[in-house]
């Protein structure tokens, strides 16, 4: 078979944001399979409501019978469909780039779990996304193909209602591994 | 100008222009535009609703009644602001309400000369007849006369957000007690949040000339206020409203960020685990005759505007306080002022009016001893004690109690996630307020595992002075936004409006932008008097949110035209839009509707593609359809039982229709079931039903049969499908290049074959059809979804390739009689309603079974699909039309026996065809029946036929 075209973008999202928290959002095709299999299974390669990033994989878990791989699929008694063009990935990267999302987000993305966990699928106002970062400044959103040109303008729409943020506004959080200092 | 040499919150070095009614005016930054107004000797602000009465500015916060005004910058106007509320900005232009010419000399003043005919209930009693006047002439007029301010009509330009926050403790209220809870909460490292109305967080303190830990008051809530700053885990919102409390710890807020940010507004949903309520307390005007007049005004607010704001309200005051040390401060702050203070009223005092015209010139008592004393004087600092701002804390349905001892309606100590704290639950006092805060927060953190328990004691609500003062009789305001009297409340007790929910309405007690909060206690002790009851067993009225008047865009935030609600778009959509597609919505897809060459209508275009692909070819987007990967052992026995058809003697490579049925044997949806390996299913749903599917399917898989061994996959998004349609379908499939065979033998109609196209481009190719000819699902991965456009629109151009849209897709499946879900599948109808009863399998369990064969649902006499054509073979069938078998009778009714589900013109046959349901209607073919439509306004003779009214053999399917 010779080369496979390369797949499209889904949106038109490449470059900075609107506004003036300076985010920069671009899109990235994610080669993705799903594997699906009993809870055990994906437990012993990945505890639920996380992330693993290696220089050859990145696995992501939010439901107890799948998981989302892209690059080398773990062994195990897995049932594997490709469903990479099924999602878009997005960047959102700068500094307020989390605390950004944060405001939007039903989930608490300061909560120490999602904290520790670095990764949540939760509703970004009327968008089901799932998030995952190693760093506050730079945050991977994945939604479905079809919302894709929707979300970007959505996250335009947002970027344009913020001013240069307020530490007040958006405190810190700590970091995970820090000693907890509720009495 | 009444502004004072020195002090205040505000900066003198910047000076702020404003007009107001068209004069031009100036004020300071940290000025209110009620507090620039009194500082340019500005009192007279506004006219009551009823009587046109002036008024002046009242208070110095959100509970003021009268100083309603409309404010109008760049973005347009907003009208009923109160003054008090409003930060003063470069260039406003204030306008008064409720008055013309002038709010000095306004004609409707004269409404005061009717004097007791207006009544509370003046409208019922009065605009009774002629009957048909009512909505014509007085509801017109009364509208009009009725009500405060304009709505500006012209769009809002300006932007709006909302946004989320969690915390574990949010304190409502940034006075004492609120600063002493986030800081004790904050302290011992909870997240909070403080959520503080006023620009500047302190509250009461802010006007206080008490000290706290050996600092002013307004120094230590400054001090207070940046060390909340600089902790992490601490937001502080300032200009914050709370303004809505909701289960399970959800309180609503909006932030009005300064002038010159992007933002005119945020909504902010805070989510917390514990709830202080720090709201403080209002305080409760005096109810004497005159009492509404421009000079009257709160203790509070007068030792606000004096001590925060540096003006003097007034050259000569009177004081009427009931509390001494409140009475000696409110003294105090006026002799700061160098303002004369002409009578201070000891409490026992009867109040028998004042005096003065646009402006309070003399107030009239009666002392102690009896002895009748007048004064001139141009302010009265009035003040009957205070009332706790415990709205929130009602709003979940919680009833306040009132409490003799303080006499005002206070929140119960503790009230699930809330706990009001301070002047909110009746505490006075700074020191005593502080204590509360602290106390409050370790007992919450406490609650929270958060804090040891401490057990710190909670202070006692503070009684409210034994004494107050009495009124002779007079006009009495005790609302006075909406103009109600001590005689309206005489009036509705005595007309038998007793309870107190009866009373708001007949009256509008406690109704409007300030929903009673200076007038809510006074008129509750009113009621109670009049009742002979007491104000604990009269009760309040059910309070609910907002606490105070919101912004409507920012309850709205961004969700506004396009951009109210996410949009998906089908993978060839900006291949589409370069063929000049005309989309539409269809759920919250936007799907292709029809394609236009130039000058060409709806109709003729959706003509043209019609014929194209009944004569040679066309092309459709079916990437919106439902599609599930279904793997494992028991696949195709869990697939047998959702689908109440024959689905297990599937053999790989081949496709069948499905049809699945619901519980109650209705049906849910039709689809398809196309078998790619020995335990590898692929499975489609309709558009509209794709998400109910794939959750009923999971919930089989999960909860029904957990011990079947299958799993599901959605894999909707990731196929992009272009369905290939006309007798030169198969030409075209040739043409792109797959590799594997595509004659009719070895690729026939309900089979699937999976490959590559082109040498490169991955594909499963499903034969079935919508629209009657011979067709193919070409799917592919959605990100190569314009490289399969690409090329059937090259390769097809041979045969004139023409995509078609979502209106000719309905003219073929009406054409061909095939189900829609809305229209025919409408969630009433078993498999026999539909015509495919046959399809049911008896030799099986499957979902719905066991409900299906109830007598009732295999009835004679249903109704069923049947087709219609017109009788004269030529007329236009109206959609929406009813059956009958009898024509309209001179009322227009007749008897019903079916409804049309869908019907257009035929361009294929030449003529009208309509798909309808029929009582009976399998029975009745060839029957001649009416088409009543009170829509179209037209009745038109119809013959029953078939429901497939084109290739009903379905030869053309197998070409």
């Amino acid at each position: 078979m010779a080369e496979q075209p390369m797949p499209r973008p889904a949106s038109d999202a490449k470059g900075h944001l609107p506004g003036r928290l300076g985010l920069r959002l671009d899109e990235a095709f994610l080669p993705l399979v799903q594997l699906n299999g009993t809870p055990l299974a994906l437990d012993a390669i990945l505890p639920l409501g996380t992330v693993r990033t290696t220089a050859e994989t990145l696995m992501l878990r939010f439901a107890p019978t799948l998981a989302l791989v892209s690059g080398t699929v773990p062994d195990g008694a897995f049932n594997m469909v490709d469903i990479g063009h099924g999602f878009t990935r997005f960047l959102l990267r700068g500094v307020e780039a989390l605390h950004f999302l944060g405001h939007y987000t039903k989930a608490d993305l300061h909560a120490a779990p999602v904290r520790k966990a670095q990764a949540i699928r939760t509703r970004l106002n009327h968008y089901d996304v799932a998030l995952w970062w190693r760093t506050t400044r730079d945050v991977s959103i994945l939604v479905d193909r079809s919302l894709a040109q929707s979300f970007a303008d959505h996250l335009r729409t947002l970027a344009l209602r913020h001013d240069f943020a307020d530490p007040s506004k958006t405190p810190r959080p700590v970091a995970p591994d820090a000693p907890d200092r509720r009495g | 100008m009444s502004r004072l040499p020195r002090g205040g919150l505000i900066d003198r070095d910047r000076t702020l222009p404003f007009t107001f009614d068209g004069v031009p005016l100036n004020g300071h930054p940290g000025d209110t535009l009620a507090s620039a107004l009194l500082a340019n000797g500005r009192h007279l602000v506004a006219r009551s609703l009823k009587y046109h009465r002036p008024r002046g500015i009242l208070s110095a916060g959100l509970e003021e009644p009268c100083a309603l005004v409309t404010v109008t910058d760049a973005s347009g106007s907003t009208s009923n602001l109160k003054a008090t509320e409003v930060v003063l900005s470069d260039g406003l232009s204030v306008t008064s309400q409720n008055a013309w010419p002038r709010v000095d000399r306004d004609f409707g003043a004269l409404l005061q000369l009717c004097g007791k005919a207006l009544s509370a209930g003046f409208y019922y009693k009065t605009f009774m007849w002629p009957k048909g006047a009512w909505a014509g002439t007085y509801s017109r007029v009364l509208r009009r006369a009725a009500g405060h301010g304009r709505a500006d009509p012209s769009p809002d330009p300006a932007i709006y957000d909302k946004r989320r926050k969690s915390c574990d403790i949010l304190v409502i209220g940034g006075g004492a007690a609120g600063l002493s809870a986030a800081l004790t909460s904050a302290h011992s490292g909870s997240t909070v949040v403080l959520v503080e109305q006023d620009r500047l967080i302190g509250g009461a303190l802010l006007s206080s000339r008490e000290t706290v830990e050996g600092l002013s008051a307004r120094d230590w809530a400054e001090d207070a206020a940046v060390a909340l700053g600089q902790l992490s885990n601490v937001t502080v919102l300032s200009r914050t409203l709370a303004f809505g409390h909701y289960d399970h710890g959800l309180v609503q807020a909006v932030e009005t960020p300064p002038a010159g940010g992007s933002t005119r507004a945020i909504l902010w949903k805070i989510r917390a685990h514990r709830i202080i309520l720090a709201a403080g307390a209002i305080e409760r005007p005096v109810v004497f005759p005159g009492n509404d007049r421009p000079g009257v005004m709160l203790a509070g607010a007068v030792r606000s505007y004096v001590r925060r704001f540096a003006i003097a309200p007034g050259r000569r005051a009177a004081v009427a306080v009931t509390d001494a040390d409140e009475r000696a401060d409110t003294t105090a702050a006026l002799a700061e002022a160098g303002i004369e203070v002409v009578a201070e009223l000891e409490p026992g005092a009867e109040i028998l009016g004042t005096s003065g015209r646009l402006h309070l010139r003399g107030l009239r008592w009666r002392d102690g001893g009896g002895k009748r004393r007048n004064v001139a004087c141009d302010l009265l600092c009035v003040s009957a004690g205070w009332m706790p701002t415990a709205h929130l804390a009602a709003q979940l349905g919680a009833r306040l109690t009132f409490d003799q001892v303080t006499q005002s309606l206070r929140p119960a100590a503790d009230d699930g996630v809330m706990r009001p704290v301070g002047a909110a639950r009746g505490v006075l006092g700074t020191a005593a307020c502080l204590a509360d805060g602290k106390a409050a927060a370790h007992e919450v953190m406490a609650e929270l595992e958060m804090h040891k328990h401490l057990g710190l004691p909670r202070p006692d609500p503070t009684p409210a002075p034994a004494k107050g003062f009495t009124a002779r009789r007079g006009r009495a305001f005790v609302d006075l936004q909406n103009d109600v009297t001590r005689a309206d409340l005489a009036l509705a007790q005595r007309e038998g409006y007793r309870d107190v929910e009866l009373t708001k309405r007949y009256t509008t007690l406690g109704m409007g932008t300030d929903q009673g909060k200076t007038s809510w206690t006074n008129g509750l002790i009113e009621i109670s008097a009049l009742a002979g009851s007491t104000p604990a067993i009269i009760g309040h009225t059910t309070y609910r949110p907002p606490f105070s008047p919101v912004t409507i865009g920012a309850l709205v935030g961004t969700e506004v035209g396009a951009a109210m609600l996410p949009t998906r778009r089908t993978p060839f959509h900006a291949g589409f839009e370069r063929l000049d597609c005309v989309f539409q919505t269809s759920g919250s897809w936007l799907y292709p509707r029809y394609f236009p060459q130039q000058g060409e209508s709806m109709a003729d275009a959706v003509e043209r593609e019609c014929r194209a692909v009944r004569s040679s070819l066309g092309c459709v987007d079916m990437s919106t359809l439902g599609k599930f990967d279904i793997q494992g052992p028991d696949a195709r026995s869990f697939l047998s039982r959702l689908y109440c058809n024959n689905v297990a003697t599937l053999k790989p490579g081949r496709l069948r229709y499905g049809l699945m049925l619901r519980e109650d044997g209705y049906v849910l949806d039709d689809g398809t079931v196309a078998q790619l390996g020995d335990n590898h299913f692929f499975v489609t749903a309709t558009t509209a039903h794709s998400a109910s599917v794939w959750r009923h399917i999971q919930k089989c898989a999960q909860i029904d049969w957990p011990e079947m061994n299958v799993t599901l996959t959605n894999v909707g998004e990731h196929w992009a499908s272009l369905a290939i349609a006309g007798p030169k379908a198969r030409e075209l499939l040739r043409a792109l290049d797959p590799d594997f065979e595509t004659g009719p033998q070895a690729f026939p109609f309900a089979a699937v074959r999976e490959g590559i196209l082109g040498g490169n481009l991955p594909v499963r190719v499903i034969s079935v059809s919508f629209s009657g000819e011979l067709s193919f699902e070409i799917n592919t991965p959605a990100g190569f979804a314009e490289d399969l456009l690409d090329r059937v629109m090259e390769r097809g151009a041979e045969w004139g390739i023409t995509p078609y849209g979502l209106e000719t897709l309905d003219v073929l499946r009406i054409e061909k009689g095939h189900l829609s879900v809305g229209t025919e599948i409408d969630g009433l109808r078993v498999p026999g309603d539909l015509g495919i009863g046959r399809m049911v399998s008896t030799s099986k369990d499957f979902v719905g079974r066991a409900l299906l064969f109830r007598p009732a649902l295999q009835a004679e006499g249903r109704e069923q699909l049947i087709g219609l054509v017109p009788e004269d073979g030529n007329t236009a069938i109206p959609p929406a039309a009813h059956l009958s078998t009898a024509e309209l009778d001179e009322n227009g009714r007749a008897p019903i026996c079916g409804q049309l589900t869908a019907a257009v013109r035929s361009p294929t046959l030449g003529h009208s065809i309509a798909l309808a349901f029929l009582e009976g209607g399998a029975a009745r073919m060839g029957e001649s029946l009416w088409a009543h439509s009170p829509v179209a306004g037209r009745s038109v003779r119809v013959r029953v036929s078939p429901t497939c009214a084109y290739d009903p053999k379905g030869e053309r399917l197998n070409g």
